[in-house]
Protein backbone atom coordinates (compact mmCIF):
# COMPACT_ATOMS: atom_id res chain seq x y z
CA UNK A 1 0.00 0.00 0.00
CA UNK A 2 1.88 3.57 -1.15
CA UNK A 3 -0.28 7.08 0.27
CA UNK A 4 -0.11 9.90 -1.83
CA UNK A 5 -1.50 13.51 0.00
CA UNK A 6 -2.75 15.90 -3.17
CA UNK A 7 -1.03 19.00 -1.35
CA UNK A 8 -3.05 21.19 -4.24
CA UNK A 9 -5.94 19.66 -3.00
CA UNK A 10 -5.19 19.43 1.25
CA UNK A 11 -6.63 22.34 3.32
CA UNK A 12 -4.62 20.92 6.59
CA UNK A 13 -8.23 20.23 7.62
CA UNK A 14 -6.58 16.94 9.65
CA UNK A 15 -9.79 14.46 9.59
CA UNK A 16 -7.11 11.76 8.66
CA UNK A 17 -5.33 12.33 11.76
CA UNK A 18 -7.87 12.00 13.82
CA UNK A 19 -8.47 8.33 11.86
CA UNK A 20 -4.99 7.07 10.96
CA UNK A 21 -2.63 8.86 13.57
CA UNK A 22 0.25 6.72 12.99
CA UNK A 23 0.15 7.48 9.21
CA UNK A 24 -0.47 11.23 8.97
CA UNK A 25 0.32 14.04 10.96
CA UNK A 26 -0.61 18.09 11.28
CA UNK A 27 2.08 20.32 13.10
CA UNK A 28 0.46 23.80 14.12
CA UNK A 29 2.46 25.20 11.78
CA UNK A 30 1.69 23.25 8.61
CA UNK A 31 -0.60 24.26 5.64
CA UNK A 32 -0.91 20.85 4.57
CA UNK A 33 -0.97 17.24 6.06
CA UNK A 34 1.95 15.31 6.76
CA UNK A 35 2.65 11.56 5.68
CA UNK A 36 4.69 10.07 8.40
CA UNK A 37 4.22 6.57 6.69
CA UNK A 38 3.99 6.71 3.03
CA UNK A 39 3.81 2.48 2.37
CA UNK A 40 2.45 1.64 5.85
CA UNK A 41 1.68 -2.22 6.82
CA UNK A 42 -1.40 -4.17 5.65
CA UNK A 43 -3.11 -3.89 9.45
CA UNK A 44 -3.47 -0.51 8.83
CA UNK A 45 -5.34 -0.83 6.04
CA UNK A 46 -9.08 0.02 7.37
CA UNK A 47 -7.74 2.80 8.96
CA UNK A 48 -6.30 4.74 6.33
CA UNK A 49 -8.72 3.34 3.72
CA UNK A 50 -11.28 4.85 6.53
CA UNK A 51 -8.59 8.18 6.79
CA UNK A 52 -9.05 8.39 2.99
CA UNK A 53 -12.63 8.27 2.74
CA UNK A 54 -12.99 11.15 5.56
CA UNK A 55 -11.24 13.34 3.80
CA UNK A 56 -13.35 16.37 3.12
CA UNK A 57 -11.60 17.30 -0.15
CA UNK A 58 -10.51 13.86 -1.82
CA UNK A 59 -7.06 14.72 -1.42
CA UNK A 60 -5.70 10.98 -0.16
CA UNK A 61 -5.00 8.90 -2.81
CA UNK A 62 -3.72 5.04 -1.63
CA UNK A 63 -2.27 2.70 -4.71
CA UNK A 64 -2.63 -0.80 -4.70
CA UNK B 1 -25.82 8.90 -18.22
CA UNK B 2 -28.12 10.10 -15.40
CA UNK B 3 -31.72 11.02 -15.79
CA UNK B 4 -32.99 14.95 -15.80
CA UNK B 5 -33.80 16.52 -13.24
CA UNK B 6 -37.53 16.54 -14.13
CA UNK B 7 -37.82 13.20 -13.29
CA UNK B 8 -36.98 13.43 -9.50
CA UNK B 9 -39.72 12.64 -7.39
CA UNK B 10 -42.25 15.98 -7.21
CA UNK B 11 -42.76 15.76 -3.70
CA UNK B 12 -43.36 19.16 -2.24
CA UNK B 13 -40.91 20.37 0.26
CA UNK B 14 -41.36 23.80 2.51
CA UNK B 15 -38.16 24.66 3.99
CA UNK B 16 -40.29 26.72 6.69
CA UNK B 17 -42.45 24.31 7.38
CA UNK B 18 -42.52 24.83 11.49
CA UNK B 19 -41.98 20.57 11.36
CA UNK B 20 -38.82 21.59 10.88
CA UNK B 21 -38.46 22.42 14.32
CA UNK B 22 -40.97 20.26 16.42
CA UNK B 23 -40.15 17.16 14.43
CA UNK B 24 -37.51 17.35 11.56
CA UNK B 25 -36.85 13.24 12.09
CA UNK B 26 -39.89 12.20 10.65
CA UNK B 27 -40.32 14.78 7.75
CA UNK B 28 -36.61 14.18 6.46
CA UNK B 29 -37.56 10.79 6.82
CA UNK B 30 -40.42 10.82 4.23
CA UNK B 31 -38.56 13.05 1.85
CA UNK B 32 -35.69 10.59 1.74
CA UNK B 33 -38.09 7.88 1.18
CA UNK B 34 -39.70 9.79 -1.57
CA UNK B 35 -36.70 9.38 -3.90
CA UNK B 36 -33.86 11.21 -0.97
CA UNK B 37 -33.97 14.62 -3.70
CA UNK B 38 -36.75 16.62 -4.67
CA UNK B 39 -36.75 19.64 -7.44
CA UNK B 40 -39.04 22.23 -6.76
CA UNK B 41 -39.81 23.63 -10.24
CA UNK B 42 -40.94 27.02 -8.71
CA UNK B 43 -37.91 28.21 -7.60
CA UNK B 44 -35.24 26.18 -9.53
CA UNK B 45 -34.04 24.73 -6.73
CA UNK B 46 -32.73 21.30 -5.79
CA UNK B 47 -33.62 19.72 -2.21
CA UNK B 48 -30.96 16.93 -1.79
CA UNK B 49 -31.86 14.85 1.54
CA UNK B 50 -29.66 11.44 1.84
CA UNK B 51 -26.02 10.89 3.51
CA UNK B 52 -24.74 10.11 -0.13
CA UNK B 53 -26.26 12.83 -2.08
CA UNK B 54 -25.06 15.46 0.51
CA UNK B 55 -21.39 14.17 0.68
CA UNK B 56 -21.47 14.30 -3.03
CA UNK B 57 -22.84 17.95 -3.23
CA UNK B 58 -20.47 19.94 -0.58
CA UNK B 59 -17.46 17.84 -1.92
CA UNK B 60 -18.26 18.74 -5.61
CA UNK B 61 -15.18 20.56 -6.98
CA UNK B 62 -16.79 23.43 -8.76
CA UNK B 63 -19.20 23.96 -6.42
CA UNK B 64 -19.76 27.69 -4.52
CA UNK B 65 -21.83 29.49 -2.94
CA UNK B 66 -21.93 31.99 -5.87
CA UNK B 67 -22.28 34.70 -3.04
CA UNK B 68 -23.47 37.95 -4.80
CA UNK B 69 -25.44 35.87 -7.50
CA UNK B 70 -27.52 33.83 -4.34
CA UNK B 71 -28.22 37.11 -2.47
CA UNK B 72 -29.81 39.05 -5.36
CA UNK B 73 -31.83 35.77 -5.55
CA UNK B 74 -32.76 36.18 -2.37
CA UNK B 75 -34.08 39.70 -1.83
CA UNK B 76 -35.32 40.26 -5.05
CA UNK B 77 -33.30 43.22 -6.41
CA UNK B 78 -29.47 43.90 -7.32
CA UNK B 79 -27.78 42.63 -4.27
CA UNK B 80 -24.46 44.35 -5.12
CA UNK B 81 -25.43 47.49 -3.53
CA UNK B 82 -26.55 45.88 -0.15
CA UNK B 83 -23.55 46.94 2.35
CA UNK B 84 -23.83 43.54 3.93
CA UNK B 85 -22.83 42.02 0.83
CA UNK B 86 -20.24 43.87 0.25
CA UNK B 87 -19.04 43.44 3.59
CA UNK B 88 -19.17 39.70 3.28
CA UNK B 89 -17.77 39.06 0.34
CA UNK B 90 -14.20 38.79 1.86
CA UNK B 91 -15.31 36.57 4.58
CA UNK B 92 -13.68 33.41 3.74
CA UNK B 93 -16.88 31.52 3.45
CA UNK B 94 -17.99 33.53 0.38
CA UNK B 95 -14.61 33.14 -1.28
CA UNK B 96 -13.48 30.57 -3.86
CA UNK B 97 -10.50 29.00 -5.82
CA UNK B 98 -7.51 29.93 -4.64
CA UNK B 99 -8.33 32.99 -2.87
CA UNK B 100 -10.28 30.66 -0.02
CA UNK B 101 -7.41 28.83 -0.05
CA UNK B 102 -4.77 31.41 0.46
CA UNK B 103 -7.31 32.85 3.58
CA UNK B 104 -8.18 29.62 4.80
CA UNK B 105 -4.59 28.80 5.24
CA UNK B 106 -3.40 32.10 7.61
CA UNK B 107 -6.28 31.28 9.62
CA UNK B 108 -6.49 27.54 10.33
CA UNK B 109 -3.18 26.90 11.75
CA UNK B 110 -4.89 29.01 14.52
CA UNK B 111 -7.59 26.42 15.06
CA UNK B 112 -5.14 23.35 14.68
CA UNK B 113 -5.90 20.62 18.01
CA UNK B 114 -2.49 21.58 19.48
CA UNK B 115 -3.42 25.29 19.94
CA UNK B 116 -7.39 24.39 20.80
CA UNK B 117 -5.95 22.07 23.89
CA UNK B 118 -4.03 24.95 25.08
CA UNK B 119 -7.48 27.05 25.39
CA UNK B 120 -9.20 24.32 27.11
CA UNK B 121 -7.99 25.21 30.74
CA UNK B 122 -9.24 29.02 30.12
CA UNK B 123 -12.07 27.86 28.99
CA UNK B 124 -12.76 24.91 31.63
CA UNK B 125 -12.00 28.05 34.25
CA UNK B 126 -14.66 29.73 32.10
CA UNK B 127 -17.89 27.10 32.40
CA UNK B 128 -17.03 26.89 36.23
CA UNK B 129 -17.25 30.95 36.63
CA UNK B 130 -20.61 31.12 34.97
CA UNK B 131 -22.13 28.19 36.73
CA UNK B 132 -20.85 30.29 39.69
CA UNK B 133 -23.32 32.50 39.19
CA UNK B 134 -26.71 30.40 38.83
CA UNK B 135 -26.39 26.97 40.65
CA UNK B 136 -27.68 27.97 43.70
CA UNK B 137 -31.02 29.43 41.87
CA UNK B 138 -32.25 25.90 41.16
CA UNK B 139 -33.22 27.27 38.10
CA UNK B 140 -31.65 29.34 34.40
CA UNK B 141 -32.26 30.24 30.97
CA UNK B 142 -28.65 28.37 29.67
CA UNK B 143 -28.56 30.54 26.50
CA UNK B 144 -28.10 33.83 27.95
CA UNK B 145 -26.00 32.65 30.81
CA UNK B 146 -24.06 30.50 29.93
CA UNK B 147 -24.29 29.13 26.16
CA UNK B 148 -23.63 32.24 24.50
CA UNK B 149 -20.98 33.69 26.69
CA UNK B 150 -18.53 30.45 27.36
CA UNK B 151 -17.65 30.73 23.34
CA UNK B 152 -18.18 34.44 22.79
CA UNK B 153 -15.61 34.67 25.69
CA UNK B 154 -12.81 32.24 23.94
CA UNK B 155 -13.12 33.92 20.76
CA UNK B 156 -13.74 37.75 22.15
CA UNK B 157 -10.13 36.93 24.34
CA UNK B 158 -8.68 35.51 20.87
CA UNK B 159 -9.23 39.06 19.15
CA UNK B 160 -8.87 40.92 22.28
CA UNK B 161 -12.34 42.15 22.23
CA UNK B 162 -13.10 43.96 25.62
CA UNK B 163 -15.75 42.66 28.18
CA UNK B 164 -17.69 45.96 27.79
CA UNK B 165 -17.80 45.14 23.91
CA UNK B 166 -18.18 41.80 23.39
CA UNK B 167 -21.96 41.67 23.70
CA UNK B 168 -23.23 44.66 21.91
CA UNK B 169 -21.23 43.60 19.12
CA UNK B 170 -22.25 39.94 19.31
CA UNK B 171 -25.91 41.86 19.28
CA UNK B 172 -24.87 43.81 16.62
CA UNK B 173 -24.58 40.37 14.34
CA UNK B 174 -27.78 38.46 15.24
CA UNK B 175 -28.48 38.00 11.83
CA UNK B 176 -25.16 36.38 11.08
CA UNK B 177 -26.38 32.81 10.85
CA UNK B 178 -29.33 33.83 8.16
CA UNK B 179 -26.84 35.05 6.02
CA UNK B 180 -25.44 31.04 5.15
CA UNK B 181 -29.42 30.28 4.34
CA UNK B 182 -30.73 30.18 0.91
CA UNK B 183 -34.57 31.65 2.18
CA UNK B 184 -35.56 35.36 1.00
CA UNK B 185 -34.61 37.61 3.60
CA UNK B 186 -37.04 39.79 4.82
CA UNK B 187 -36.45 43.86 4.37
CA UNK B 188 -36.46 45.21 7.34
CA UNK B 189 -33.63 41.75 8.37
CA UNK B 190 -31.82 43.22 5.01
CA UNK B 191 -32.00 46.63 7.16
CA UNK B 192 -31.30 45.35 10.76
CA UNK B 193 -27.93 43.31 8.86
CA UNK B 194 -27.03 46.24 7.30
CA UNK B 195 -26.85 48.84 10.09
CA UNK B 196 -25.82 46.17 12.35
CA UNK B 197 -22.84 45.43 10.07
CA UNK B 198 -22.10 49.08 9.54
CA UNK B 199 -21.31 49.65 13.71
CA UNK B 200 -19.33 46.39 13.61
CA UNK B 201 -17.29 47.45 10.65
CA UNK B 202 -16.11 50.77 12.35
CA UNK B 203 -15.57 49.04 15.46
CA UNK B 204 -13.27 46.06 14.22
CA UNK B 205 -11.74 48.98 11.70
CA UNK B 206 -10.99 50.78 15.16
CA UNK B 207 -9.82 47.34 17.07
CA UNK B 208 -7.64 46.81 14.43
CA UNK B 209 -5.84 50.35 14.19
CA UNK B 210 -5.26 50.10 18.14
CA UNK B 211 -3.59 46.47 17.71
CA UNK B 212 -1.28 47.59 15.12
CA UNK B 213 0.13 49.83 17.50
CA UNK B 214 0.56 47.74 19.92
CA UNK B 215 1.11 44.03 18.76
CA UNK B 216 1.07 41.48 20.76
CA UNK B 217 1.39 37.29 20.09
CA UNK B 218 -2.11 37.08 19.67
CA UNK B 219 -4.53 36.00 16.46
CA UNK B 220 -5.10 39.38 16.02
CA UNK B 221 -1.67 41.05 15.65
CA UNK B 222 -0.95 37.24 13.74
CA UNK B 223 -3.30 38.18 11.21
CA UNK B 224 -2.19 41.64 11.15
CA UNK B 225 1.49 40.35 10.45
CA UNK B 226 -0.08 37.97 8.19
CA UNK B 227 -1.89 41.06 5.67
CA UNK B 228 1.58 43.36 6.66
CA UNK B 229 3.29 40.35 4.41
CA UNK B 230 0.79 40.06 1.96
CA UNK B 231 -1.00 37.39 2.67
CA UNK B 232 -4.61 38.74 3.55
CA UNK B 233 -5.92 42.05 2.10
CA UNK B 234 -7.28 44.67 4.21
CA UNK B 235 -10.46 44.30 3.34
CA UNK B 236 -9.84 40.23 4.23
CA UNK B 237 -8.09 41.29 7.49
CA UNK B 238 -11.37 42.84 8.23
CA UNK B 239 -14.12 40.65 7.30
CA UNK B 240 -12.24 37.65 8.41
CA UNK B 241 -11.88 39.12 12.13
CA UNK B 242 -15.18 40.35 12.73
CA UNK B 243 -16.41 36.84 10.78
CA UNK B 244 -14.54 34.77 13.41
CA UNK B 245 -15.74 36.57 15.64
CA UNK B 246 -18.78 35.67 14.86
CA UNK B 247 -18.84 32.54 13.38
CA UNK B 248 -17.11 31.48 16.74
CA UNK B 249 -19.63 32.35 19.06
CA UNK B 250 -23.41 32.06 17.60
CA UNK B 251 -23.21 28.46 16.22
CA UNK B 252 -21.15 26.73 18.94
CA UNK B 253 -24.16 28.20 21.37
CA UNK B 254 -26.54 26.52 19.81
CA UNK B 255 -25.23 23.50 19.71
CA UNK B 256 -24.44 23.14 23.40
CA UNK B 257 -28.03 23.96 23.89
CA UNK B 258 -29.36 21.07 21.13
CA UNK B 259 -26.62 19.07 23.25
CA UNK B 260 -28.12 19.68 26.65
CA UNK B 261 -31.22 19.15 25.49
CA UNK B 262 -30.75 15.75 24.04
CA UNK B 263 -29.20 14.31 26.72
CA UNK B 264 -31.81 15.27 28.74
CA UNK B 265 -34.09 13.59 26.48
CA UNK B 266 -32.32 10.88 26.86
CA UNK B 267 -31.63 9.70 30.57
CA UNK B 268 -29.86 6.55 30.04
CA UNK B 269 -27.48 8.30 27.82
CA UNK B 270 -26.79 10.75 30.12
CA UNK B 271 -26.42 8.18 33.12
CA UNK B 272 -23.54 6.36 30.85
CA UNK B 273 -21.79 9.38 30.42
CA UNK B 274 -22.14 10.35 34.05
CA UNK B 275 -20.71 7.51 35.18
CA UNK B 276 -18.08 7.35 32.37
CA UNK B 277 -16.67 10.62 31.47
CA UNK B 278 -14.24 8.72 28.94
CA UNK B 279 -17.13 8.73 26.78
CA UNK B 280 -17.47 12.66 26.43
CA UNK B 281 -15.87 13.12 23.09
CA UNK B 282 -17.82 9.91 21.65
CA UNK B 283 -20.80 11.91 23.22
CA UNK B 284 -20.32 15.33 21.66
CA UNK B 285 -20.02 13.98 18.44
CA UNK B 286 -23.17 12.19 18.73
CA UNK B 287 -24.79 15.15 19.87
CA UNK B 288 -23.67 16.82 17.06
CA UNK B 289 -24.71 13.77 14.41
CA UNK B 290 -28.55 13.34 16.23
CA UNK B 291 -29.36 16.70 16.66
CA UNK B 292 -26.59 19.17 15.22
CA UNK B 293 -28.01 22.50 14.15
CA UNK B 294 -28.53 21.22 10.65
CA UNK B 295 -29.78 23.75 8.18
CA UNK B 296 -29.55 23.30 4.26
CA UNK B 297 -26.01 24.64 3.08
CA UNK B 298 -26.29 25.68 -0.72
CA UNK B 299 -24.45 25.16 -3.69
CA UNK B 300 -24.21 26.01 -7.10
CA UNK B 301 -22.08 24.13 -10.46
CA UNK B 302 -20.81 25.74 -13.04
CA UNK B 303 -20.58 22.40 -15.06
CA UNK B 304 -23.28 19.87 -15.32
CA UNK B 305 -23.15 16.67 -12.49
CA UNK B 306 -24.49 14.12 -11.59
CA UNK B 307 -25.67 13.66 -8.12
CA UNK B 308 -27.32 10.22 -7.16
CA UNK B 309 -28.13 9.19 -10.65
CA UNK B 310 -29.81 12.55 -11.50
CA UNK B 311 -28.10 15.27 -14.13
CA UNK B 312 -28.07 18.78 -12.52
CA UNK B 313 -27.66 21.44 -15.07
CA UNK B 314 -25.25 23.83 -14.53
CA UNK B 315 -25.85 26.62 -12.53
CA UNK B 316 -29.01 25.03 -10.38
CA UNK B 317 -29.12 25.77 -6.72
CA UNK B 318 -28.77 23.04 -4.88
CA UNK B 319 -29.58 22.77 -1.13
CA UNK B 320 -27.96 19.41 0.87
CA UNK B 321 -29.76 19.24 3.85
CA UNK B 322 -27.40 18.03 6.35
CA UNK B 323 -29.61 16.70 9.11
CA UNK B 324 -31.05 14.55 7.16
CA UNK B 325 -27.97 13.13 5.86
CA UNK B 326 -27.28 12.67 9.66
CA UNK B 327 -30.07 10.82 9.99
CA UNK B 328 -29.80 8.68 6.97
CA UNK B 329 -29.99 5.10 7.90
CA UNK B 330 -28.67 3.54 4.53
CA UNK B 331 -25.14 5.06 5.75
CA UNK B 332 -26.14 4.44 9.48
CA UNK B 333 -28.78 1.72 9.62
CA UNK B 334 -29.54 2.73 13.12
CA UNK B 335 -29.04 6.39 12.49
CA UNK B 336 -32.63 6.68 14.54
CA UNK B 337 -31.01 6.00 18.00
CA UNK B 338 -29.18 7.87 20.26
CA UNK B 339 -26.36 6.13 21.06
CA UNK B 340 -23.23 7.80 22.86
CA UNK B 341 -21.09 4.82 22.97
CA UNK B 342 -20.93 4.79 18.76
CA UNK B 343 -17.69 5.27 17.31
CA UNK B 344 -17.30 8.57 15.98
CA UNK B 345 -19.20 8.44 12.24
CA UNK B 346 -18.79 11.09 9.02
CA UNK B 347 -21.79 13.25 10.22
CA UNK B 348 -22.00 16.71 8.26
CA UNK B 349 -22.85 18.93 11.36
CA UNK B 350 -19.46 20.53 10.12
CA UNK B 351 -20.70 20.46 6.68
CA UNK B 352 -17.95 18.30 4.10
CA UNK B 353 -15.61 19.90 1.02
CA UNK B 354 -13.53 22.79 0.90
CA UNK B 355 -15.74 24.91 3.30
CA UNK B 356 -16.15 22.57 6.15
CA UNK B 357 -15.83 24.42 9.66
CA UNK B 358 -12.66 25.63 10.72
CA UNK B 359 -13.33 25.88 14.13
CA UNK B 360 -14.64 22.83 14.32
CA UNK B 361 -12.14 21.41 17.14
CA UNK B 362 -12.33 24.24 19.07
CA UNK B 363 -16.42 23.70 19.12
CA UNK B 364 -15.88 20.19 19.80
CA UNK B 365 -13.89 20.88 23.10
CA UNK B 366 -16.40 24.21 23.88
CA UNK B 367 -19.46 21.74 24.02
CA UNK B 368 -17.58 18.90 26.33
CA UNK B 369 -16.63 21.34 28.52
CA UNK B 370 -20.26 22.53 28.59
CA UNK B 371 -22.02 19.79 28.86
CA UNK B 372 -19.38 18.17 31.70
CA UNK B 373 -19.09 21.34 33.64
CA UNK B 374 -23.07 21.34 33.64
CA UNK B 375 -24.05 17.67 34.44
CA UNK B 376 -21.47 17.78 37.44
CA UNK B 377 -22.27 20.73 38.80
CA UNK B 378 -26.17 20.70 38.85
CA UNK B 379 -27.09 17.05 39.78
CA UNK B 380 -30.23 15.84 38.15
CA UNK B 381 -31.26 18.74 35.66
CA UNK B 382 -34.91 19.36 33.99
CA UNK B 383 -35.74 20.94 31.21
CA UNK B 384 -38.75 23.34 32.68
CA UNK B 385 -42.34 22.89 31.42
CA UNK B 386 -42.43 25.10 27.90
CA UNK B 387 -38.68 25.74 28.21
CA UNK B 388 -37.54 25.36 24.92
CA UNK B 389 -37.45 28.53 22.53
CA UNK B 390 -37.12 28.14 19.03
CA UNK B 391 -35.75 30.36 16.16
CA UNK B 392 -38.28 30.30 13.56
CA UNK B 393 -36.78 32.87 11.40
CA UNK B 394 -33.47 31.13 11.23
CA UNK B 395 -35.71 27.68 10.07
CA UNK B 396 -34.47 25.08 7.85
CA UNK B 397 -31.67 26.01 10.42
CA UNK B 398 -33.01 24.09 13.43
CA UNK B 399 -31.22 26.63 16.32
CA UNK B 400 -32.92 26.53 19.95
CA UNK B 401 -32.91 30.18 21.21
CA UNK B 402 -33.75 29.53 24.90
CA UNK B 403 -33.93 26.19 27.12
CA UNK B 404 -35.12 26.96 30.88
CA UNK B 405 -33.10 24.47 32.78
CA UNK B 406 -34.23 23.29 36.53
CA UNK B 407 -32.65 21.57 39.57
CA UNK B 408 -32.25 20.84 43.20
CA UNK B 409 -29.78 23.53 44.63
CA UNK B 410 -29.32 21.92 47.61
CA UNK B 411 -27.57 18.84 45.44
CA UNK B 412 -25.59 21.37 43.39
CA UNK B 413 -22.12 20.44 43.80
CA UNK B 414 -20.10 24.12 44.52
CA UNK B 415 -16.59 23.97 44.09
CA UNK B 416 -16.37 19.68 42.87
CA UNK B 417 -13.41 21.05 39.98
Amino acid sequence: MKIIVDEDLCQGHGDCVMEAPTVFELGDDDLVVQVLDASPSEDLREEVELAARRCPVNAIIIES
Amino acid sequence: MGESLDTTSDFTFNPRNPELIHNPAALFAEMRQNGGMHFEKSTGRLHVFTHAGAVATLRGKDGSMRWEESQTRRIGRDANQEYYVQAFKDFLDMKNGDDHRRVRQVISKHFRPGRVDALRPAIERRAHELIDEFEQAGTVELMDAFAKKLPLGTISDLLQVSHEDREVIAGQLKHFKLVFQFMPLSSTVVDELNAGLREVVVFFTQLIEKRRQNMGDDLLSDLIRETDAGKLTEAELLANTWGLFAGGSDSTAAAILNAVLTLTEHPDQLELLKDDWSLLSNAVEECLRYDGPGGGALRIFNEEMELEGVLVPPGTPVVAYKQSANLDPEWLPDAGVFDIRRKAVQHLSFGEGLHKCLGLHLARVTIGVAVQALFTRLGDVDVAADGVGWEFEAVPLRNPDRLQLEWEPSLATTGAR
